[in-house]
């Protein structure tokens, strides 16, 4: 069951890589008990299936109507595998294309430009549970640019280190996880020589993340967030701030589901109101084999 | 109920690892900053920055904008070569990904970065990057950049390298959506721009975004432009607007005067002035609103010397209206086919032109249209002519 829960998580984690929305995979909080039930109802006895979202696109906005950027994936047939990835601009001419080729524990993503010049690539390697263990991102040249290594506790697979190593691999610095009752409830980022220089604190409300911290070594406050949920426990919206209160955006979230297929639309306001950015993102659902 | 429950938990999936994604950018972002400030080699900035560039979220911008504001002022001080080309990666790198996340406090020193580099990958970024962030404090600046390049203005750089700004220009005009670039982008739509570079395409399509009805705009240059082809070109921008279709009538209007007032100088501008009248007929045409004083215009299309197709296009186009003054004008060229052919004239007539009118005033349902029709009965019209008096005479009773 709970590979299935981390096949589930794995695979987002590496979309949201792919697509460039994270550099550092989210630590596997206490939600995964909401996981479990889904598997749990939606697994047949032999072979178990399993649903997992994939995202079809992202639609971002510079103000309504007005494409900034389309990205849109293709997967392998009825398999959540990224095969390409495209982006357009609002006339449709293509900026840039991504496509991914898989081995065992690895992916290796390569990115394009318009020319089909190629511009970087990534190679994610996860182990068994499908935890992402390590990410390399490379030049164009082939050469090391960054590399960032994850460690994960036992069997439950919750992170407790990331290690970031430059071009040479030498260690530049490295965070470590503290949980408590399965929460992610304070991170700490330290110096390759040890020496704590930041930290981040969690809390939580049934078992929902409300409110990030971000404090400096003295113990002062950098910045911070807090995020609030709707009646299906959805985030509707984080408020981010600089210092203790200075407010700097807004992020609205909104939820529509049409033809199986839904779409999470997120605002980014400015402490005015002014839209800085609408994302629109559309997920599809698909059925697949546990493990596969 | 269970497939509903399903979905819910299922969005509960996403909406954890979407958390996940936001809660732990935070911390990326906090790491690359501290990374990048760690050293101050030009090299392990540049390394740093393109593990930056791959990260998502606006926490990321100060770090950023730092290092643009660095490569800035170090940029006079910088004439090796090997390490002037890491600056420019390096400034490339951190302009894209500023337009990126819509970084609107980092223009000033995006601007600074487009007037003061040399190369060309970095002037393209950050005028691309300042339209991405909305920046409306340089418009004016960009805006006489793309009209120097469109009149050519610049000829120490090679066309290609000109073809390249202009390009990004008409992109972050579209995105600014400021109708003060207006004229700019419609002559980059009518540019010396090679046909590979995609200047002109995306110029016109740049047109139908920034303003929603440029009528004023493209009055002035059907006005003052001596060039032909550019009053079409006008023409077909204001036709492919969102006007209103009144402001198109008028609009229209006036390009019929233009297209028949001047006279052409040889077949090039016989041409061009040609497509002008065809193209303000078509878009009265299929106007809901029959600009009035289009009427005389149409009228004079009818009784030229021009092709039959504008011919036939003026007269179909008249038909349109339902008017007295677009019956008289009908009426008034039946008549005179009329006489002609009562006189035996008949070498000058077209038969497709009388049919055309007939039908034409049939389908004005203005029943002062019937005066005319009735007259070719009593004429020895053929039974084709005839036929057409016969249909239209249905319709208007």
């Amino acid at each position: 069951m709970k590979k299935t829960i981390i096949s589930a998580i794995a695979f987002f984690i590496i979309l949201a890589v792919f697509t460039g929305c994270a550099g550092s995979p989210a630590p596997s909080a206490e939600p995964e008990n909401n996981i479990v039930q889904v598997n749990q109802e939606i697994s047949s006895p032999e072979p178990a299936k399993i649903i997992v979202p994939i995202l079809l696109s992202e639609t971002k906005y510079q103000r309504m109507g007005y494409v900034d950027t389309k990205t849109v994936n293709t997967y392998k047939s009825g398999s959540s595998r990224l095969i390409q990835s495209t982006t357009y601009d609002n006339a449709g001419v293509v900026l840039e294309t991504a496509s991914a080729e898989y081995s065992n524990n690895s992916s290796l993503l390569s990115w394009y430009d318009r020319d089909n010049n190629l511009l970087k690539k990534k190679k994610i390697t996860t182990d068994n549970k499908g935890n992402v263990i390590e990410t390399i991102l490379f030049e164009n040249t082939g050469k090391q640019v960054s590399r960032s290594l994850y460690k994960y506790e036992g069997d439950n697979s919750k992170k407790t280190k990331w290690e970031i190593f430059d071009s040479s691999d030498i260690l530049l610095g490295y965070n470590e996880y503290i949980y408590e009752n399965g929460n992610n409830v304070r991170t700490d980022s330290y110096s390759p020589a040890g020496v704590l220089e930041e930290y981040f604190t969690y809390k939580y409300a049934n078992n929902m993340m409300t409110d990030m911290s971000h404090y400096n070594k003295s113990g002062k406050k950098i910045s911070g967030s807090i995020y609030k949920y709707n009646k299906d426990n959805l985030i509707a919206s984080e408020i981010i701030y600089k210092g203790e209160k200075s407010i700097i955006n807004e992020i609205i979230y909104e939820y529509s589901e049409e033809d199986g297929k839904r779409t999470e639309t997120s605002i980014i306001k400015t402490p005015k109101g002014d839209v800085v950015e609408i994302v629109e993102k559309v997920f599809a659902f698909i059925e697949k084999e546990q493990g596969k | 109920m269970r497939k509903e429950n399903t979905m819910k938990k299922i969005s509960a999936l996403i909406v954890l690892i979407s958390i996940g994604a936001l809660v732990y950018g935070n911390e990326n972002a906090a790491m690359w900053t501290r990374l990048y400030n760690r050293l101050d080699t030009i090299e392990y900035k540049l390394t740093i920055m393109r593990s930056i560039a791959e990260q998502e979220g606006r926490e990321l911008i100060p770090v950023i904008l730092q290092s643009l504001t660095e490569t800035n002022s170090a940029r006079s001080s910088i004439s090796e070569i090997t390490e002037k080309r890491i600056y420019n990666q390096l400034q490339k790198t951190s302009i894209k990904k500023l337009g990126e996340l819509k970084a609107l406090e980092a223009e000033e020193e995006i601007y600074n970065a487009l007037v003061n580099s040399e190369d060309l990958i970095i002037k393209g970024e950050a005028i691309t990057a300042l339209g991405r962030v909305g920046s409306t404090k340089y418009i004016a600046e960009l805006n006489l950049m793309l009209r120097n390049i469109n009149m050519r203005l610049y000829s120490n750089k090679n066309a290609r390298e000109n073809e390249t700004l202009a390009y990004a220009l008409v992109t972050a005009f579209e995105k600014l959506q400021s109708e003060e670039t207006y004229e700019s982008v419609f002559y980059a739509s009518s540019g010396w721009y090679s046909p590979l570079s995609g200047v002109r395409e995306r110029a016109k399509e740049a047109l139908k975004i920034i303003a929603s009805d440029p009528s004023e705009i493209l009055a002035g240059i059907m006005k003052k432009d001596s060039d032909f082809k550019n009053k079409y070109l006008a023409l077909e921008a204001e036709n492919n607007s969102s006007a209103p279709d009144e402001k198109k009538g008028v609009f229209a209007s006036a390009a019929l005067d233009e297209g028949i007032t001047n006279k052409p100088g040889n077949i090039i501008e016989q041409t061009d002035l040609s497509n002008i009248r065809l193209l303000a007929c078509s878009m009265i045409a299929s106007s809901s609103v029959k600009p009035p004083e289009a009427v005389p215009y149409l009228k004079e299309m009818i009784f030229s010397n021009y092709d039959i197709n504008e011919k036939l296009t003026a007269i179909s186009t008249l038909g349109t209206y339902k008017s007295d003054e677009a019956v008289a004008a009908l009426s008034s060229f039946l008549r005179d086919q009329n006489n002609r052919k009562s006189a035996g004239m008949t070498q000058t007539i077209d038969r497709r032109a009388v049919i055309a009118v007939i039908n034409a005033l049939g389908n004005t349902e203005n029943r002062a249209a019937l005066e005319e029709i009735m007259v070719v009965n009593t004429i020895d019209w053929s039974t084709a002519v005839l036929k057409a008096a016969q249909g239209a005479a249905e319709k208007l009773k």
